[in-house]
């Protein structure tokens, strides 16, 4: 039992948002549903050992991340060629000439221009956009678009160099900016 | 020199050294290429930040408190990579063979909380342990290899793995719960004849994976006391024993949820235990000579958890009891249900104020 947080307040206060990161990682509910609960699972198990030394929700966002890169790692080592791989490294300087034509791949339809977009319809491309991004970029741009997370604390979530978060986040906003153009643009 | 373009992500972020937020911002004024690809880039990310919160699932909680709900029947989660299972036919190791056998064997006692009896198999074995192939008409005959070094279930790697394929019949025939040579299955007979009284039909469980596999080893006579209590009747049906014998009960299922370290010094204190954990009557115990320590892990939501009392020993005006939890290795499948580990072992009487210390 920890001091911090009892296990019934980490799942109602935490639960949403453990869901709401995984939703966006993984792109769909059923996915999302199942990460979800192992992360939380996993967090209710280690919580004896949680020292307060992190935010809890840091702390949960941690787990989700291993949670979901352990995924990652293992489906890549089935060999699955649809799976983006954790370590790949994504293309150069993003643009017209970044050797990874996927990344910069316009999602085929485009809005019909001049006509308002219903929110919902935005919403599908945007997070068809945010998966089409390689996971740790994924990770990356939801830490900090979605949760507000500092470089630092993207750096510590994913335990990777802060150096690396700035770049990371800079190319990955390119790869967006690129995908997303019809509907910024549509929105000018 | 850097292009201003590769700074205008963390100059939106205001991530930059104080000289290059200054540069860019001395910039954009004076360059509309720059000026619109950061616009853009600001819409971009409004657009991300703009993605709608979802609802939490209906049912998310309930089956977050009750994983076994959703797991069990489904051999297809958590990366079973041979799913759908029917057995896996061991080729090398004869230890793992009549493990394999074992825990397949259903029996209403032995059946693992609270699923049904369906297949269980060994994961994470070596790979000259298991060949890989899928077969549903026999077990390998297990080879008389090597006893393995004696160590507990916990450490020797090897995790059950539910695949919720029901038991196939001929399965069924196999369960004894004998090991693979000779040797063991003279020390199984002895064990049975030891512990002759029919296990109660309530909880907690007596199934214990542990014991089972922990029978297995050879010529190792801590191995074979392990096994004994292990395979010991429920704590109702304990047979007497000498009384500077330390008695002990251990399981993966039916201690407490929460977890717990402490003396029994008196037999109401003692029944009251016994009680909460679902059994009628405590074994006897002359409290006036013997004393009873017991620990509890906790519930823990998947198999491969255990713990263990390692000893007592007296330092100054205290009695140290020092005690272990093993934790699965991470990566390594395990039985996907809820346990409860406990160990609870007998002493000598002392009154010394009992301090517990967790090692490694």
């Amino acid at each position: 039992m920890s001091n911090f947080i009892s296990e019934e307040d980490l799942i109602e206060q935490y639960s949403g948002r453990v869901y709401n990161l995984s939703l966006k990682l993984v792109g769909n509910p059923t996915a999302a549903e199942d990460l979800a609960q192992e992360s939380l699972i996993k967090a209710l198990k280690a919580l004896g050992d949680f020292r307060g030394d992190s935010q809890v929700g840091t702390w949960l966002y941690r787990i989700t991340l291993n949670t979901w890169k352990n995924r990652l790692r293992y489906e890549k080592s089935r060999a699955d060629s649809k799976t983006l791989s954790l370590d790949a490294s994504p293309a150069g300087a993003s643009g017209p000439d970044g050797d990874r034509s996927r990344s910069l791949e316009i999602p085929a339809e485009e809005p019909p221009p001049g006509k308002a977009i219903e929110s919902e319809q935005t919403a599908v491309w945007v997070n068809k956009a945010l998966q089409e991004l390689d996971p740790e970029s994924r990770a990356i741009v939801i830490l900090r678009e979605n949760e507000a997370k500092s470089y630092r604390e993207i750096a510590d979530a994913l335990d990777i160099p802060e150096g690396t978060v700035k770049s990371r986040l800079a190319r990955a906003r390119e790869e967006l900016r690129v995908k997303l153009l019809p509907l910024i643009r549509q929105e000018q | 020199m850097t292009h201003i373009k590769e700074l205008l992500s963390p100059y939106m972020d205001k991530e930059l050294p104080a000289e290059q937020m200054r540069q860019v911002e001395g910039h954009l004024p004076l360059c509309r290429d720059c000026s619109r690809h950061y616009q853009e880039l600001k819409a971009a990310s409004k657009l991300i930040q703009s993605l709608p919160e979802a609802a939490l699932p209906a049912q998310f909680t309930r089956q977050l408190q009750n994983p076994i709900e959703k797991y069990v029947g489904q051999s297809g989660w958590n990366w079973n990579p041979f799913a759908p299972i029917r057995m896996v036919s061991v080729a090398a190791c004869g230890l793992a063979a009549w493990a394999v056998v074992l825990l397949m064997a259903p029996s209403p006692e032995n059946s693992l909380p609270p699923s049904k009896n369906t297949l269980v198999v060994i994961q994470g074995l070596s790979e000259n342990a298991v060949s890989g192939t899928v077969s549903s008409q026999r077990i390998a005959a297990p080879k008389a290899s090597a006893p393995a070094a004696a160590q507990t279930f916990a450490e020797s790697g090897l995790r059950l793995r539910e695949t919720g394929v029901p038991m196939p019949k001929f399965l069924a025939r196999a369960r004894e719960g004998i090991g693979a040579g000779t040797a063991s299955r003279a020390q199984a007979r002895e064990d049975a004849a030891e512990t002759a009284a029919p296990p109660p039909a309530a909880p907690p469980q007596t199934f214990s994976a542990e014991a089972a596999f922990n029978k297995s080893k050879l010529a190792s006579s801590q191995a074979k006391a392990e096994a004994k209590t292990a395979f010991a009747p429920p704590p109702s049906v304990q047979s007497a024993r000498p009384k500077d014998q330390p008695i002990e009960w251990r399981h993966i299922f039916g201690g407490f949820p929460e977890p717990a370290q402490f003396v029994v010094r008196d037999s109401k204190k003692w029944q009251d235990l016994w009680t909460k954990m679902g059994n009628e009557k405590a074994p006897d115990i002359d409290f006036s000579s013997t004393m009873a320590v017991v620990v509890f892990m906790g519930e823990k939501n998947s198999g491969g958890y255990t713990t263990e009392i390692l000893d007592a020993k007296a330092e100054g005006d205290r009695l140290i009891v020092r005690y272990r939890e093993n934790t699965p290795a991470p990566g390594l499948f395990v039985v996907m249900a809820l346990t409860q580990p406990y160990h609870i072992k007998l002493f000598p009487r002392s009154d010394k104020t009992v301090a517990f210390e967790k090692v490694k």
